[in-house]
């Protein structure tokens, strides 16, 4: 995922709910940075 | 006496401007939304700060009943772009109407998530399970689905 505006994005309270589950902690993704998700292979 | 009280009361809501109409009426917008206020006659001034775009105090004076120093005139050439989340406040003026030249508040608050205009998936890995070693065609199909 890749913040593409000009200011910082605040992730927390953020979930994926269909395909994938997840809730993003509390996380600022400042401008232009990307980030990956993966899934852990050793759960 | 019925029909006297609907036209008595057709003629107090004839004595009333009505409030100018907000596009969209609010709640959570992607940014970059334009805002469209529509009005029968007049003039539409609105704020984009919550406050009231018509000077006001009950016990009249001077200044009551002015455009709010805060208050912006629309015109349809200057759109107003939502870039973040606020309140809009609009009232109808026209000064012809010499008894109440302004019309009720009309209020819309909007909602704007950077995340929406901002946050992009930007590419999606799958990696499938490893096809069974002993079955050759299974392997074939697996490597045409990827």
């Amino acid at each position: 995922m890749k913040n593409i505006g000009t200011g910082p994005i605040h992730v927390g309270g953020l979930r994926f709910t269909e395909g994938i589950r997840f809730a993003f902690p509390d996380l600022e993704l400042a401008a232009g940075v990307y980030l990956i998700l993966a899934k852990d292979p050793t759960p | 006496m019925r029909q006297w009280l609907l036209d008595r009361a057709a003629w107090i809501d004839a004595q009333f401007m009505r409030p100018p109409q907000i596009t969209p009426s609010g709640g959570p917008v992607p940014s970059g939304t334009t805002v469209t206020l529509t009005s029968g006659s007049g003039e539409v001034y609105y704020t984009l700060d919550g406050t009231d775009p018509r000077v006001w105090s009950p016990a009249g004076g001077r200044a009551s009943g002015d455009v709010s120093p805060s208050a912006i005139r629309y015109s349809p050439g200057l759109p107003i772009v939502l870039q973040q989340s606020l309140v809009l406040k609009a009232r109808t003026l026209d000064r012809r109407n010499t008894y109440n030249p302004w019309s009720g508040l009309a209020k819309a608050s909007y909602r704007v998530d950077a995340w929406q205009s901002s946050l992009r998936i930007t590419e999606l890995m799958y990696h499938p399970v490893d096809p069974d070693p002993c079955d050759a065609i299974a392997q074939e199909a697996y490597e045409y689905v990827r």
